[in-house]
């Protein structure tokens, strides 16, 4: 049941447009195929090295940061206080090892590629989060409120939210399952639009456990209305400034229209209404929060959207955070990955990955799990791992990537790249070279490529 | 206890058959530790019910049963708890406040006052973590795992906490104690030999003794009430299942107690011996379950 709030399901003042969501009709939702072609034909012409592979993309967002040597990049040979107390196992593919708490994906390792060369320049968590999602360091925001120098960069998504556009009526084609990120009481920056505006933002979906799907950004505080909230709207409009900040008040003002369709029209939000799914397939994914918001996410990009975010967790801490905890285990880092997150990782994503293969869209659809930095190889003193963003992993699946590539390599103790050294600029790059947007497209929105698609994944 | 569980003798990992456990929680969250009481009516474990920011200690009653209650009050994390042997305490791990890293103290509840006093904490160092306690059999003293100087070890202490005892000195981590109820050996979890393997050493530090040797990790030992067997955690198959392993005949292979493909972990002993607890997730969630041991302990006889 998804839980829009205490709403009395009237519609408010404004274009009275429905907001259409119906399963298996790609035309209501959002984009087709064909929207996709004739956007980016008027984006410009496509330069003939760049096909697209991949209609969509699901970003799993590992936020505060997973240790590559205990997943995706083992070191069974370092010593001791390096390598840690996991084993690594062999995978479907020959020569290729993982961690040991991820023996669903060692199974699956012909379905994806890892790049174990990722690096950038920052192990603050606000700083380091901006550059992964936006590729540049511009306009982030460290843990002491200092911003770095230049304008922020739009994320990922939201380029791909720029260049698809949105039709009257359909769910933003940016979707973000989970709230907007935080290390410790700051806002981190780097989800959104950045420089391209507030209009290109996330449309936010969450998923609670015993509650079920939420919109955050829709949610009414128990006992106010859906008129309560209009009235809250037209003072809105009322006092909306003009000029410089109208931008982002039009943003704002397509936020809560489409909050208020979404209102009164619960029934057309069938992609978040899980329950429909069948009994084996829930489970496979876990009951867990980060295990429904991929079925969810599955289900979005079923329905025709082209980008959806899963964010693991709020907070990068564990007991920060009320949803599933963060990767950012300074202490106790070992008993909560063989006890939580190790299994619930590769549990999901082994379930995502079959279940968009069975379906006949993991071809099509691009899946990226990621973080935002690594952690030390050296364990510290606290029986943890602490950050790291000289040298971590990275995982692609579909869309056309190759299963069983092993992109770059990082030294015997998996301190920097040795091999192919990857930025999250490079990654975006390739993210969006595969969903058919280069460079092209990128200056026809105003945005200066930066990174390079990397090259032998496909 | 089993018996009034309405257990059935099972045990499918030896003999092939269709295994009958008894299931204790239904709710699918989480469960961290559980652990009986040693007479038998009360389920203790922690329950995340909000993520990683509401884990808290619940008792359960099992004879005559009812539903979990909360021990404490407290907002931030609790976990791991363990009854004394007189059952009126409980040494706990509790996260003194939200939003450090890495401090985690040892408390005793006193159950019948409510009183929860810290007995062992970071001792005015760098924040360390001290953890999962387990008492000696004469309630005197009670083993845990703590960093507070640099490395995860074991380390045995009075309640006053005074007169600490490290067991341990290893580079590795060492975690995870269970003392046996003998009173003559510390089993533990420790990566000095490479992956996660279980040792057992005496509480005077000494003999430290290797238990396992397999591929993949062993954790989260639990020894039987009479001391000759040890339930555990291993993923040597790939998947968490719970082995139990005869001490009277260490180069005897561990039998694994359930042949269901699910994650089990956390195995725990019934107050009998005739049955190891643990948390599985072979109905969706993550529940409390027990299978009867029996025809291990009975030596085949069960």
């Amino acid at each position: 049941m998804l839980d829009l709030g205490a709403t009395s399901g009237q519609t408010c003042r404004g274009p009275s447009r429905r907001a259409v969501l119906r399963i298996g009709s790609l035309g209501t939702l959002g984009l087709t195929l064909g929207d996709w072609l004739a956007m980016r034909s008027l984006a410009g012409p496509t330069p003939p090295e760049s096909q697209a592979k991949a209609k969509a993309v699901i970003v799993l967002w590992l936020w505060g940061g997973p240790s590559h040597l205990d997943t995706f990049d083992p070191k069974p040979d370092a010593p001791l206080e390096y390598r840690g107390p996991f084993d690594s196992i062999a995978t479907r593919v020959p020569g290729v090892r993982i961690g040991e708490l991820l023996p669903g994906l060692a199974d699956r390792a012909d379905k994806f590629a890892l790049i174990r060369s990722m690096h950038h320049e920052s192990n603050d968590h606000g700083v380091a989060g901006t550059i992964a999602l936006t590729g540049s360091i511009a306009g982030a925001i460290n843990l002491g409120g200092a911003t770095s120098a230049g304008a922020l960069k739009p994320s990922t998504g939201a380029i791909v939210a720029r260049l698809a556009e949105r039709r009257p009526g359909a769910l933003p084609p940016y979707v973000i399952l989970g709230n907007p990120l935080h290390q410790g009481h700051k806002r981190v920056v780097g989800e959104g639009g950045g420089i391209l505006g507030a209009a290109y933002d996330p449309f936010r979906v969450d998923y609670e456990p015993g509650v079920g799907p939420v919109l955050p950004d829709v949610h009414l505080p128990e006992g106010v209305a859906a008129d309560r909230m209009a009235a809250r709207w037209d003072l809105f409009e009322s006092v909306a400034p003009s000029g410089a900040d109208a931008r982002s008040t039009a943003a704002m003002a397509e936020h809560y229209a489409l909050a208020r369709q979404l209102i009164a029209s619960k029934d057309s939000l069938e992609a978040l209404e899980i329950d429909r799914e069948p009994e084996r397939i829930r489970r496979a994914y876990g009951s867990h929060r980060f295990g429904r918001s991929c079925l969810i996410a599955r289900r979005l990009v079923e329905a025709g959207l082209p980008f959806v975010q899963v964010n693991w967790s709020t907070h990068v801490e564990g007991p920060e955070d009320a949803g599933d905890g963060g990767w950012d285990m300074h202490d106790r880092y070992f008993a909560i990955m063989q006890d939580r997150h190790g299994w619930m990782f590769d549990t999901t994503l082994s379930a995502l990955l079959d279940d968009l293969d069975a379906r006949g869209l993991l071809e099509t659809t691009l899946v990226v799990a990621v973080g935002e930095f690594g952690r030390t190889p050296k364990i510290n003193d606290k029986a943890g791992r602490d950050h790291w963003n000289s040298c971590y992993s990275a995982l692609l699946a579909g869309g056309g990537i190759r299963g069983g590539t092993v992109i770059g390599a990082s030294d015997r103790r998996a301190e920097i790249p040795s091999e192919h050294p990857v930025h999250p600029a490079d990654l975006s790059a390739t993210i969006l070279d595969l969903l058919g947007i280069g460079s092209a497209e990128l200056t026809s929105i105003g945005l200066t490529p930066m990174g390079t698609p990397v090259q032998g994944l496909t | 206890m089993l018996a009034s569980l309405g257990l059935l003798v099972a045990l499918a990992g030896m003999l092939g058959a269709e295994e009958t456990i008894a299931r204790h929680t239904e709710d699918g969250r989480d469960v961290i530790r559980p652990i009986w009481s040693p007479d038998g009516t009360e389920l203790a474990f922690a329950r995340a019910d909000q993520g990683g920011s509401a884990i808290w200690q619940y008792v359960m009653p099992m004879n005559p049963p009812g539903p979990p209650r909360r021990l404490t009050e407290r907002t931030d994390p609790e976990y791991q708890g363990v009854f004394a042997p007189n059952g009126r305490r409980m040494l706990l791990t509790i996260v003194p406040r939200s939003g450090t890293q890495g401090n985690c103290d040892l408390a005793l509840l006193d159950r019948e006052t409510g009183e929860l006093t810290v007995v062992v904490d970071d001792r005015g160092g760098r924040l360390s973590h001290q953890e999962w306690p387990t008492w000696a059999p004469d309630g005197e003293r009670f083993a845990f795992s703590s960093t507070h100087e640099g490395n995860q070890e074991i380390y045995t202490s009075a309640l006053s906490d005074s007169d600490l005892v490290r067991l341990t000195q290893s580079p590795g981590i060492d975690s995870h104690p269970a003392w046996s109820p003998r009173g003559d050996r510390i089993v533990f979890a420790t990566d000095r030999w490479g992956n996660l393997e279980l040792a057992s050493i005496r509480p005077d530090g000494t003999d430290l003794t290797r238990l396992t040797d397999s591929p993949g990790l062993d954790d989260d030992p639990s020894v039987s009430p009479d001391g000759r067997h040890v339930a555990f955690v291993s993923n040597r198959d790939r998947r968490f299942a719970i082995y139990v392993l005869d001490l009277d005949h260490p180069d005897a292979p561990p039998l694994r107690v359930s042949q269901h493909s699910g994650r089990e972990t956390m195995p725990t002993w019934t107050p009998d011996g005739r049955g190891v607890t643990f948390v599985s997730d072979r109905d969706g969630g993550m529940d409390v379950y027990t299978v009867d041991v029996s025809i291990i302990v009975d030596d085949g006889e069960g």
